[in-house]
């Protein structure tokens, strides 16, 4: 199977990802092989911030230079429909009209951490469709939802200043994850403060790259060329380091333990394994019973590759 | 298993959306994925969505009487593109006259007000083209 005849034209790379979605591995394996390097930027951060809004704005630029741009939008699955009402196309409707342009709307499916299993997957199949620059937006999120770094080349995490002080500024969590952080709705609040307040935070990571903050107001297109040359000059500093290749290795890597955290979830929904019950309540190891519980119902998941 | 995936649009110059939303979040409470666009989209809009959303269901909202038009540049874009095994249905103020029309020409469904969701998403189970 060669991945790139398969991802032929929008509508077949469209077919591809449903197709992923409904357990297709031999699929998903061959996108991850099929990989060409493509910049993943993840953009992350509260409801209403403006994330769809960013998106939408810097991807305009991006598109008029003619690069090949898709862009993943999620939102949360209902815990007690299991629907969704997915909205982020609404605010990116100017990029309708570009031909070199691909968004996807996806739901979390119910999974914690700000995507969905498949949506590492779905990147690999855009980015060996030939897309340039791929945009993760995540659900919005609040403090805990740092999953995007594990497939993002550059992480955005877009702050408004209406929000807590400095202990939440200083806290664990996503504001751990920005290389860039992006104070949207800066004509709003105390925004000077809030500046004031992430400097705090704006220290050297372990790779050495020091955090930016960069002021917005993305329904006026103010702030778009800044964060657009800080994304550059993040991606620079990612090459000219040779850091590109870790990060390449850790999305595959995190796309297997996707699939891996997928099945072990698709197990542990199965009725049947309330027979277990008995098991561990009769005395036997609880971590011996999960042994059994892969052993004998985690084979026949989902529709499986060739050997 | 997957979800059954509705895109739910308003096209032209319409910008009534109240019922769009509610018919969105309604779906939503059945188990549909909703994929709601918003206001102002032109037929190229949709049908581009649709493709890129691999949808089921196309749902057309239409409140400003211009039902014949919408309807008949959607149908012809969605044979152009091969979206044979999508439903389009719509909802809105369209004359019993009108209805009959559209139907003729291809629309599955015509939901005037007063329609029940359960009305909505039975139709939609019943008639899906595509296995889920």
């Amino acid at each position: 199977m060669n991945i790139a005849d398969i991802l032929k034209d929008r509508k077949s790379i469209a077919k591809a990802i449903t197709e992923i979605e409904e357990g297709n591995t031999e699929l998903a394996t061959e996108a991850l092989r099929g990989i060409r390097g493509a910049w993943v930027i993840g953009v992350t951060g509260v409801p209403g911030s403006g994330k769809s809004t960013l998106i939408s704005k810097i991807a305009l630029k991006l598109a008029l230079e003619g690069k090949k741009i898709g862009i993943l939008g999620i939102d949360p699955t209902s815990p007690f429909s299991g629907g969704a009402v997915l909205g982020d196309r609404i605010r990116m409707r100017e990029l309708n009209k570009f031909e070199n342009v691909f968004i996807r709307s996806i739901s979390t499916g119910g999974k914690l951490g700000g995507m969905s299993y498949h949506t590492p997957d779905i990147v690999n199949v855009l980015d060996a469709a030939g897309f340039d620059t791929i945009f993760i937006e995540t659900v919005g999120t609040g403090q805990d939802e740092v999953d995007v770094m594990n497939i993002a080349n550059t992480v955005l995490v877009v702050i408004v200043p209406t929000l807590g002080d400095e202990v939440q500024v200083i806290k664990a969590g996503q504001l751990e994850i920005g290389d860039i952080f992006i104070l949207n709705k800066s004509d709003q609040g105390a925004a000077d403060e809030k500046i004031k307040e992430m400097t705090l935070i704006m220290k050297e990571r372990k790779d050495g790259w020091i955090p930016r903050i960069v002021k917005s107001v993305a329904v006026r297109n103010q702030g778009i060329d800044e964060i657009l040359r800080l994304i550059v000059e993040h991606r620079e500093f990612i090459e000219r380091n040779g850091l590109k290749k870790n990060k390449l290795r850790q999305r595959i890597l995190y796309t297997i333990k996707q699939h891996a955290l997928n099945r072990m979830d698709e197990i542990m929904k199965n009725e049947e394994i309330e027979v277990y019950i008995e098991k561990v309540m009769s005395g036997k190891d609880i971590s011996k019973v999960i042994d059994e519980i892969m052993l004998e119902m985690g084979v026949g998941y989902g529709k499986r590759g060739k050997d | 298993m997957r979800k059954i995936r509705v895109l739910i649009a308003k096209p032209g110059l319409d910008g009534h959306d109240r019922g769009a939303k509610v018919l969105a979040r309604s779906l939503m409470d059945e188990g549909f994925e909703v994929i709601y666009t918003g206001i102002h989209q032109t037929a190229e809009d949709i049908v581009r969505s649709a493709i890129e959303e691999d949808v089921d269901v196309i749902g057309l909202s239409i409140l400003s009487g211009a039902h014949m038009y919408h309807f008949r540049r959607i149908l012809e874009l969605m044979k152009e593109n091969g979206l044979n095994d999508v439903l389009l249905i719509g909802g809105g103020i369209v004359p019993e006259d009108d209805k009959n029309k559209l139907i003729e020409m291809g629309v599955d469904a015509i939901f005037n007000p007063g329609t029940s969701i359960k009305e909505i998403s039975d139709f939609i189970r019943k008639n899906l083209r595509r296995r889920v």
